[in-house]
């Protein structure tokens, strides 16, 4: 009876440094971090508010030529100025928020949806079934992932759908090799042995022993590579085979005030720091998620 | 080959698993035989490297493949040939016939599901019961081990050492499977939980009538939980016996050389007498009798051809080649 009486003492008293809030601890305990993760949700809030924030037909597409080209401040109306067919910078940069991070989240999940399936594959059963899937990845990895996404943008016709695919199958070869090594540490653990040895199936095992504790790979990830998913979009969108006008995207404004760069420097200079913020924060926040979900840097 | 029971759980007999790798074969486990009795203990017992823990993963078929490669043998585990099952069939026997406790209950354990998941798992696995039957079970069989049900929606990093290990026990007992095998199941315990765990495997094993493999090095243990003792050396088993007959009236000189390099308590003056040197390499091993070479009593004759066993009881034999001279003594 005291002994039992003594186990829940101890359970109830070790409650409070649960997992969850052991990773959050040491999340909230790194400055970049947290800057990284508040710039981010400032952006994925403008993103997803941006149809309430703007209105598409009157702000973000209306051309009125009488107001081309105003600098910032110069009428209050278009506080960051307009661009060269009087189109508001302001209202064009919130909405190519939502086109530039759900293309960048979006060829995200799908390259690592896909990653994550070959990668376990490859990497639980190991043998001839890894030899065969990495050396496809690498024949995939061997064409210049740019390229990649040119030559798909090209064949399919350039819209934001081609455009999500393009990205993601640039980056599904190193998302693969990713999961791969994570599941090589993972699968030589006591636990999955002892998995098989209770009678889980290979499915089992993988589900809920062997990608579960992968997650944090997974996650890390998926912050870093978004950042370099925008940087891919915004590139193509530059070359004019990403979003199509008048649809507003930071790489294509950035495409189309070039041409006004030297008497209207900030049609550039907006949607371009826009682009570097985003990146920067999405960094910021992936090297705090990786530090704070790796065991092995606990303090 | 072993005597036929009429209640035996476990017969394996002729096992030989070499690891076959680039610098040579390792002869872990050769022409090993063992019997496993309904509701009895056999302790394995030998040195690092000596094909214990081969041996009971080729039972439930765990050999890591490659290199591990089963060369002969038949294991039949509760009437079924487990040699002939197929890998689905296998997944079937392994958690509900026969379970295996690991070593390190450190590692055993998904760091990332909770205690009680990790139970209610085989349950569903093996008796198809939905997700509140499995975890209302799992509550359970955390009670049978002593642990406060309400700790079930926990993770293992939340648990002391002996207390994950209680854990395992519960896992592997939640099917009630016949045999169940345990790895060193207290060696990365101390002592004072050590105890503990041993004294609720004993308590749960008498309830639930199961036969156990107790794989360990501590000869501590097994005078503790066996009922039978093999003595393993170099993959084959050199002295079989009951309890008190490998104890009491050991024959084989390497489990005399085991017993004289534990301490005894009554004589304290006594330098203890460790075996000399190490165990062959299992990629080299001697033609005749592995422990020839460390052996005090050593022949000629030892150093040609496998020692045949020899009875001294219908339980108790001995392999070596000495106990063909009648009037041979240790």
């Amino acid at each position: 009876m005291s002994k039992k009486k003594k186990n829940q003492a101890q359970s109830t008293g070790r409650k409070n440094i649960s997992k969850g809030q052991d990773i959050r601890r040491r999340f909230m305990r790194n400055r970049n971090s947290v800057i990284g993760l508040v710039l981010t949700a400032i952006f994925v809030f403008v993103a997803l508010a941006a149809p309430i924030l703007v209105d598409y037909d009157t702000q973000v597409i209306q051309q009125s030529i009488p107001d081309r080209l105003l600098q910032p401040g110069e009428n209050p109306e278009h506080p960051l100025g307009t661009d060269e067919i009087g189109r508001d910078v302001m209202a064009r940069l919130i909405y190519a928020a939502k086109m530039s991070l759900s293309i960048g989240a979006m060829s995200v999940v799908i390259a690592i949806a896909i990653g994550v399936f070959i990668g376990s594959v490859a990497g639980y059963f190991g043998g001839k079934v890894d030899t065969v899937l990495m050396r496809l990845m690498e024949v995939l990895d061997g064409v210049p992932s740019f390229l990649m996404a040119l030559t798909i943008c090209a064949a399919l016709g350039a819209s934001v759908y081609t455009l999500m695919i393009a990205i993601a199958v640039g980056s599904i070869a190193a998302q693969s090799r990713m999961v791969r090594s994570a599941v090589l540490t993972v699968k030589n653990n006591e636990y999955v042995e002892a998995a098989k040895a209770m009678g889980a199936t290979d499915m089992q095992i993988i589900f809920y022993h062997i990608i579960p504790n992968c997650v944090g790979t997974i996650i890390v990830q998926f912050s870093v590579k978004i950042a370099g998913g925008i940087l891919s979009a915004s590139s193509l969108s530059f070359l004019g085979l990403g979003v199509q006008p008048p649809d507003p995207e930071w790489g294509a404004m950035l495409s189309g005030g070039r041409t006004y760069m030297l008497d209207n420097p900030t049609l550039t200079l907006f949607p371009g720091l826009c682009i570097m913020i985003v990146i920067l924060a999405l960094n910021m926040l992936g090297d705090g998620l990786r530090d704070s979900l790796d065991p092995r840097l606990k303090g | 080959m072993d005597k036929h029971y009429d209640d035996e759980v476990l017969r394996v007999e002729d096992l030989t698993v070499y690891y076959e790798t680039d610098e040579g074969t390792a002869k872990a486990v050769n022409n090993l035989d063992l019997v496993v009795r309904k509701g009895k203990t056999v302790g394995l017992v030998g040195e690092t490297g000596s094909g214990k823990t081969t041996t009971a993963l080729s039972i439930l078929r765990l050999v890591p493949d490659p290199p591990g490669v089963i060369k002969s043998g038949k294991v039949i585990l509760d009437g079924m040939d487990i040699y002939s099952l197929t890998e689905g069939e296998m997944d079937m026997v392994r958690g509900y016939h026969a379970s295996m406790i690991f070593q390190d209950p450190m590692t055993a354990l998904n760091p990332v599901m909770t205690v009680g998941d990790q139970i209610a798992e085989t349950l569903r696995i093996h008796e198809g019961l939905d997700k509140k039957a499995s975890w209302e079970k799992a509550e359970e069989m955390l009670k049978v081990v002593g642990i406060p049900p309400e700790r079930a929606k926990e993770f293992p990093h939340q648990f002391s050492g002996g207390m994950k290990q209680r854990v395992v026990i519960a896992i592997a007992l939640a099917c009630s499977p016949k045999l169940m095998i345990a790895d060193e199941p207290t060696t990365a315990l101390d002592v004072t939980i050590q105890a503990q765990v041993l004294r609720e495997m004993k308590e749960l094993r008498d309830k639930y009538e199961m036969s156990m493999i107790m794989i360990t090095h501590d000869l501590g243990i097994i005078a503790q939980m066996c009922d039978e003792v093999a003595v393993i050396y170099a993959g084959r088993i050199i002295e079989f016996g009951e309890l008190r007959e490998i104890f009491k009236d050991t024959k084989h000189p390497y489990t005399q050389g085991l017993f004289d390099s534990l301490p005894k308590i009554n004589d304290g003056r006594d330098m203890l007498q460790p075996i000399p040197g190490l165990m062959p390499d299992p990629m080299e091993l001697p033609e005749g009798c592995a422990f020839a070479p460390r052996c005090k009593y050593a022949t000629e004759k030892c150093n040609q051809g496998i020692p045949p066993k020899h009875y001294f009881s219908d339980s108790h034999y001995v392999a070596c080649w000495r106990y063909d001279e009648p009037e041979f003594k240790l």
